[in-house]
């Protein structure tokens, strides 16, 4: 409805009109709230809307959600711009030659550390014998409760770990809060002589 | 048409008790980047303290310290996982160059804010442009009551082997070797930890030759501000008010991402001879050519210590992701707008 069907020519009775007005600015201010964090306020001078809406949490790449005490998932998060890395063989995104397969969890049983502290990381594990145009690195995501090498340098069969998110534990079984690391894909690099792995933002 | 009262203040009441008077948006949303910090009066300890949602250093927790529960006196290092509240002891005046955000709440000393503009070849100066455009707010802002501002800042500390550079046989003056050692002492704390100082002054360039001859030592410590808290005075009062509950908080935020710290790995305690041929210089004044010679020596000396010392000092540095900073509109709020970008 528009202003014109409201509209009296000259000469018009304008009491039906006024009626017709009268319905509608009643259905008009019957507002349909919908949705979490939207609530009305309603006074005798007027009616107030509060909205807090819940807002999407900034998601990013290699989100750490934990499936119970056990395992933990790992949301989709690249290397060197479409390597996904895998757990135990299996993408941590589910999907094989375009099918998509259940998502693999990762086994976080081992626990925490003395300090209640365990890590979800990128491992980063040199491939042997790879020829030039070939993949140097294979990355996959494990669990470790062993901080020694977080900060990249590598361990003797040279691979490195980069943490995407540290679990508090309150005791050896439970998992209180999920800390992340990192919010993006990534792009590594390997200095042999340095023997440090480097992890940046792709 | 007839009307009965009764309908029409019933339907007057409807449409008041109906008619929008406003939508106030809470804001929503429950993410805060690693590092924000809200600071909050703790009107027990009649002071401001500071809460920082836990950031990470190399995946590894980064700990505050806090006076413990059972007794204040004694201070802890508790983790930021664990929301300790830090106290916000001491600040600094800041008496000019605030940030122009305050200007619409009355502090009259914001820095004139230039920026470059990729576009120009001369860079923009955004103060001097807002008054030429001058709006209603802007005339507002120039008479309301003065306000003062104090601030202090949030610092990351990582600990990290320090040089040392000690000398056997010190240069001399005239002729003969000088031997020195390069080495390291080992880190005092495995975790990064965070601290409130009134104000943080980033490390100075090295001087090399201070560097060199011991004059400043290395402090074995590697340091990024998290943020700038800015306290923000009551109308009423003048610029050396103490701090109350009714000073506003106001944080600017350097630091928005978790971060990565390397250092170079320190080397076996080395030494190294320099020899200095300075003798010649008094007796060959009269030859220029001779002079040149020997000071090209002694520079080459220098440098070559130089180089040694290079190779085995232990630096280190910190970095989150991205390799820029965007920037803002100071103006209209402290921190830039999300995505943020990082730490070279």
């Amino acid at each position: 409805m528009n202003a014109a069907d409201f509209q009296a020519r000259p000469g018009e009775a304008v009491g039906p009109k006024v009626r017709a007005l009268a319905r509608f600015i009643l259905k008009q201010a019957n507002i349909t709230l919908g949705g979490t964090g939207m609530r009305r306020h309603q006074y005798t001078r007027g009616t107030q809307i509060v909205a807090d809406m819940p807002v999407a949490s900034f998601g990013g790449s290699f989100t750490v959600t934990l499936k119970g005490s056990s395992s933990c998932t790992v949301g989709l998060g690249t290397v060197d711009g479409g390597t996904v890395p895998t757990i135990q063989d299996m993408p941590i995104d589910g999907m094989v030659d375009g099918k998509q397969q259940a998502i693999p969890e990762l086994d976080i049983t081992a626990g925490p550390n003395g300090d209640l502290r365990s890590w979800v990381c990128l491992r980063a594990t040199p491939v042997d014998g790879a020829a030039d145009g070939e993949a140097a690195f294979t990355f996959d995501v494990i669990h470790t409760n062993d901080d020694s090498l977080l900060d990249g340098r590598d361990d003797e069969q040279k691979r490195g770990l980069f943490p995407l998110a540290m679990l508090v534990w309150t005791n050896g079984t439970t998992v209180s809060r999920v800390v992340r690391h990192t919010h993006f894909d990534q792009r590594h690099t390997y200095d042999a002589e340095a023997h440090l792995h480097e992890f940046r933002n792709a | 048409m007839i009307i009965p009262a009764s309908v029409w203040n019933q339907m007057v009441d409807f449409y008041f008790r109906h008619r929008l008077l406003g939508v106030l948006d809470l804001g929503g949303g429950n993410w805060r980047h690693p590092w924000h910090t809200t600071v909050a009066w703790n009107a027990e300890k009649e002071r401001f303290e500071a809460a920082i949602n836990p950031g990470l250093v190399n995946g590894r927790d980064v700990m505050a310290r806090v006076e413990s529960a059972d007794d204040p006196l004694v201070v802890i290092d508790q983790p930021l996982t664990s929301s300790p509240r830090i106290a916000l002891g001491s600040f600094r005046a800041v008496p000019s160059g605030a940030p122009e955000f305050f200007a619409a709440l009355g502090v009259r000393s914001t820095a004139s804010l230039t920026v470059d503009d990729l576009e120009a070849s001369a860079p923009v100066d955004l103060t001097e442009a807002k008054l030429a455009g001058s709006s209603d707010a802007d005339v507002a802002a120039s008479i309301l009551p003065e306000r003062w501002l104090k601030a202090c800042d949030v610092v990351l500390h990582q600990e990290r082997p320090r040089t040392v550079v000690d000398w056997q046989i010190t240069p001399p003056e005239i002729g003969q070797q000088a031997q020195f050692t390069v080495g390291s002492t080992g880190a005092l704390a495995k975790n990064a930890y965070v601290r409130a100082t009134a104000e943080f002054v980033a490390a100075a360039p090295r001087d090399d030759r201070a560097t060199l001859t011991g004059e400043t030592e290395d402090s074995g410590l590697d340091s990024v501000k998290i943020c700038t808290v800015f306290l923000l005075s009551p109308p009423d009062v003048g610029p050396e008010a103490e701090i109350d509950s009714r000073w506003e908080p106001h944080v600017q935020h350097d630091l928005f991402w978790n971060a990565s710290y390397r250092f170079t790995q320190p080397v076996a305690v080395a030494s190294q001879n320099l020899t200095l041929n300075l003798a010649g210089l008094g007796n060959a004044a009269g030859a220029q050519f001779t002079v040149n010679q020997l000071l090209a020596q002694n520079n080459d000396a220098f440098n070559a210590a130089l180089q040694f010392l290079n190779a085995r000092e232990v630096t280190g540095k910190f970095t989150t992701p991205g390799n820029s900073v965007r920037k803002w509109d100071k103006a209209a709020s402290l921190d830039p707008p999300f995505p943020y970008k990082g730490l070279p």
